[in-house]
């Protein structure tokens, strides 16, 4: 059990399967073995994620019963609907497919409002959030303002009727600075990202297996 | 014919800086490299944590360990693990909520590993880790409500985020929690610097793991990866004059 739990183990595996990657992306043409053998690994990490959504439910049902047992006040009663709902929706979609008349129901009348009001929250968060950042409290905070009230009024058709202009340095700042500074992130992402990805594959970043770094 | 020779040329240059830089550090070259605010500040969010008695919540946003943003999941976890054993160490709640479920028993892991190091087995409770859907706007709901129910005094909102970023930081910002965000994802960055105290910027996040781990050899990988952004800065250069002068056989070369 102690060779099972050792740490080599999940690391061989990640160097394995991302040499095995990186040689399918640049050498497919040359080696084309490669091509076939990324896929299967591939395939099998689309089971195993498919697999894991059943440790999902037994977490959700865990923490609900949880709550359940111990009456946890003001959250009791939205454990019991979520069970209710949760474990409703699995036997119908298992039983009846997702085509049934029940589920559909289920999704048409219940979730798909409830989503739709969780994204238009969105609207409000924005606003809140632009109120704060837009404070011009000091040079950035401005500079950030008033790039924002240009851009709105690009878009906005009563912008142009404003001032004709909007349009012409609304497209600029979109275009120039706005470009050049997401290039210059995605640049030092990329680079970040090449990083870790060396750190991982030589197993020297441990700290997403719960090891000591 | 090789895919992307240009491409190819720029990672073994990557990985040789990076590489040399490790080889350096084994030798006894200490390592420079610049403070990130957003990563020195974690302790003092746990600090703040512990002295009001309050939990701390984690994310580690969207991204499942096989998509092409799996990195900042990766990154999101080494945080969490450093995260989860500071809590550990003073004994207040970490609730971690998730949105990819295959991640889960990496959390169990770290939870654990934490528990163990802080001789605290009793900090290990499986119900602060919650799983609470793989529905994007359903897992902003689930994250809400335990910002809001639960009021934590710290939120660690670390890797690949969509719309619903902003949900999770108003929520934390109305709880009065203080927040510090990580992702690289371009059009969410904007969101966190108006909303969270602090926000890890670009590679900030992937460099992570290795910055807290405060160990010379992992921090040289991160001065390794300023030679890539030198590399990037000649190219640019290079690009501007070739481009002024009409040419475009640079662009020709690294679309190879």
């Amino acid at each position: 059990m102690s060779f099972l739990r050792s740490r080599e183990i999940p690391i061989g595996i990640t160097l394995i399967a991302g040499f095995l990657m990186l040689l399918d992306y640049y050498f497919s043409a040359e080696i084309p073995q490669v091509r076939a053998i990324s896929t299967t690994v591939q395939r099998w990490a689309v089971i195993v994620a498919a697999f894991a959504l059943l440790i999902g439910l037994i977490n959700i049902t865990r923490i609900h019963i949880n709550h359940l047992l111990k009456r946890t006040r003001g959250q009791w009663i939205f454990s019991a609907w979520c069970l209710i709902i949760m474990y409703l929706m699995t036997i119908v979609g298992l039983f009846g497919t997702v085509r049934h008349p029940i589920y559909q129901w289920l999704y048409t009348n219940i979730f798909l409002p409830i989503d739709a009001a969780m994204y238009s929250i969105l609207a409000l968060f924005i606003s809140s959030a632009a109120y704060r950042a837009f404070r011009a409290r000091n040079v950035e905070a401005f500079l950030m303002l008033a790039s924002g009230i240009i851009t709105m009024m690009m878009n906005a058709p009563i912008g142009e009727v404003i001032w004709r202009g909007f349009p012409i340095v609304g497209d600029w700042i979109m275009m120039v600075p706005n470009v050049a500074a997401q290039r210059a992130f995605l640049i030092c992402v990329v680079v970040g990202t090449i990083s870790l990805g060396i750190r991982t594959l030589l197993g020297m970043e441990r700290g997403y297996l719960g090891r000591e770094e | 014919m090789m895919k992307s020779p240009s491409g190819f040329i720029t990672l073994l240059i990557l990985c040789g800086s990076v590489l040399y830089m490790i080889y350096r550090a084994r030798r006894g070259v200490k390592p420079e490299i610049r403070r990130v605010p957003g990563l020195d500040v974690i302790d003092e969010a746990i600090g703040r944590a512990t002295e009001m008695g309050r939990p701390v919540h984690f994310t580690k946003g969207l991204a499942s360990l096989y998509s092409s943003d799996a990195p900042q999941t990766i990154a999101g976890l080494s945080i969490l693990n450093y995260v989860a054993r500071k809590c550990a160490q003073n004994g207040i709640p970490l609730i971690t909520t998730i949105y990819v479920a295959e991640t889960i028993p990496l959390v169990i892991q770290i939870y654990r590993e934490a528990a163990a190091v802080a001789g605290a087995p009793e900090w290990m409770n499986e119900l602060n880790i919650r799983y609470m859907s793989s529905h994007r706007f359903t897992y902003a709901t689930g994250v809400q409500g335990v910002l809001q129910r639960e009021k934590p005094a710290a939120s660690f909102l670390m890797g690949y985020f969509m719309a619903e970023a902003l949900i999770f930081a108003e929520s934390g910002f109305l709880s009065g929690a203080m927040q510090v965000a990580g992702t690289a994802s371009t059009s969410q960055t904007p969101f966190f610097v108006a909303v969270c105290d602090y926000t890890l910027l670009g590679d900030e996040l992937f460099a992570a793991g290795a910055y807290l781990s405060g160990e010379p050899v992992q921090i040289a990988s991160i001065a390794g990866q300023d030679v890539g952004k030198y590399w990037a800065i000649i190219l640019l250069a290079i690009g501007m004059i070739l481009s002024a002068m009409g040419s475009t056989w640079l662009i020709n070369l690294l679309k190879g």
